[in-house]
């Protein structure tokens, strides 16, 4: 028994085991959250669910997203100078960089927990500082932009290996949903003459790009889909398999969020989308853990052997 | 830019319109049966794009025999010209321009049996029976290393790449 702990310890501490280890957190966070909802749905007592976001939840997006860098600097140090996806790994690199700092100013800053540095400060700077950090919106479309740059490198990596897919009509009418949402949005809120948030600063403008961004990931996204369905479910597959999630669910917890502030949803369903952002962050960080897991394969032999018997197994059981 | 536009659209937009990479390479391996011979040369005599393609495709296969008093220059030609074929096989078989029923039954070559293996771990399943099926086309089984190499080193980089090569051939 101990011997079978250790084997199963060392399993989970190698280098390429980050996909089961983020896959594995996730869900004990997410049954975590269940349990919080629950305590709190049964006793009435929100403290339960702030408990279990300010805390936990916190922590998981900002750990996360230092995984998510950590991993991307590896996979970006394993290519060559000159290397087809070289740049793009720079870009995701620097757009897990924004993410981080955005989850931490956002999520550690931005909230009134023994977590957050400033709350050790005077009440009246810890108050200021604390919601200045809440409203800050620089990061994330500085990280969509990035994200998005480096997926255009890798859709033309698709072209050129000749894997790239085409759209199918659902595809359209789900980008076209996304993409009326953010005209909409844009009606309502930007180009309203009756501006409801005040005067137009340079802030204000990068926080208004993050939708339009949302789009062009989502298109980039729903084309890297298509084109990781014309080749299977291997390793590479699933690194861009995880990007197109976490796309798909950023896009879908933005609705969310859209939807529950004007009352559009019923309540369950505005709570469960609180939980999209926490698989979302899960998925950012699952693209670079599977991208080493193949780098980190592909130069060890043994690795590489065990992983080919594997297969060659698997056609056999499959005859 | 916006001819390479009108080109590419012209040739994706409309399909049977151009030669599919597939067909110019049965045309030069001299497959197509007598009229679609013709239907491809009036084609190239109207159209420069293909016209260019399959005149350069011409002049590496004229080459070769012309060649034939140095013969190892001619065989590594030839194994360029092969694998180049390989390449352009593969391509269309990702992008799934060939048929679905393979011609035979799956790779014979153990290097062309563990290249798939790898496409399949690293890739997917799709892409290994595209790729084995690619290898099929061609009068002789092509070998399968050499083209799906690019593939690699795009996604895995070239360092990557070169040990996956590696350790598919030293094990066999």
């Amino acid at each position: 028994m101990p011997s079978c702990f250790i084997v199963a310890l060392n399993s989970l501490l190698r280098e390429d085991a980050a996909p089961r280890r983020i896959i594995g957190s996730t869900i004990v966070l997410l049954v975590a959250g269940v349990v919080a909802f629950g305590a709190w749905w049964h006793t009435g007592n929100p403290v339960w669910i702030r408990a279990y976001f300010y805390y936990p939840g916190a922590l998981f997006f900002v750990a996360c997203s230092l995984l998510e860098v950590s991993l991307s600097y590896r996979c970006w140090r394993r290519f060559s100078p000159g290397d087809l996806l070289r740049p793009a790994w720079f870009l995701i690199l620097l757009s897990g960089v924004a993410r981080l700092m955005g989850g931490f100013v956002r999520h550690i800053g931005g909230l009134e927990t023994w977590l957050n540095p400033l709350s050790y400060l005077p009440s009246y700077w810890s108050h200021l500082l604390t919601q200045r950090a809440f409203e800050a919106e620089l990061f994330s479309p500085l990280s969509m932009a990035l994200l998005a740059i480096g997926l255009i490198q890798v859709l033309r990596a698709c072209r050129l290996n000749g894997v790239l897919g085409n759209l199918k009509p659902l595809d359209v009418v789900l980008f076209g949903g996304i993409a009326l949402y953010t005209v909409y949005y844009f009606s309502q809120v930007v180009l309203s003459p009756l501006h409801p948030e005040g005067p137009v600063n340079l802030l204000k403008v990068i926080g208004w790009s993050s939708d339009p961004l949302l789009c062009i990931l989502l298109l980039e996204a729903i084309l890297i889909r298509r084109s990781t369905a014309n080749l299977g479910w291997g390793l590479i597959s699933r690194c861009w398999i995880s990007y197109t999630a976490a796309i798909l669910l950023t896009s879908l917890g933005d609705v969310g969020l859209w939807a529950s502030a004007n009352g559009l949803v019923p309540y369950w369903l505005e709570a469960a989308s609180w939980y999209v952002w926490f698989i979302a962050s899960a998925s950012y960080a699952l693209g670079p853990a599977y991208q080493l897991q193949a780098m980190l394969c592909a130069v060890d032999e043994a690795r590489f052997d065990e992983a080919l018997l594997a297969t060659a197994h698997a056609e056999a059981t499959a005859l | 830019m916006v001819k390479r536009l009108l080109v590419w659209a012209w040739r994706h937009a409309i399909p049977g319109v151009h030669p599919s990479v597939e067909e110019f390479l049965t045309w030069a391996d001299g497959d197509l049966a007598l009229p679609d011979q013709a239907v491809f040369e009036a084609h190239f005599a109207s159209c420069r794009k293909c016209g260019e393609d399959a005149g350069r495709l011409r002049d590496a296969r004229n080459h070769l025999p012309a060649r034939g008093a140095r013969g190892r220059e001619t065989r590594l030609l030839q194994e360029g010209l092969q694998n180049l074929e390989a390449t352009m096989r593969v391509w269309s078989a990702l992008r799934g321009f060939l048929p679905e029923n393979p011609r035979r039954h799956f790779v014979r070559s153990a290097i062309n049996l563990r290249s798939t293996r790898a496409v399949k771990f690293y890739f997917g399943q799709e892409a290994a029976n595209r790729i084995a099926r690619s290898g099929q086309q061609g009068a002789h089984e092509s070998h399968l290393l050499p083209a799906i190499k690019p593939l690699f080193s795009a996604f895995l980089g070239r360092k990557a790449a070169d040990s996956v090569a590696r350790h598919i051939v030293r094990t066999i």
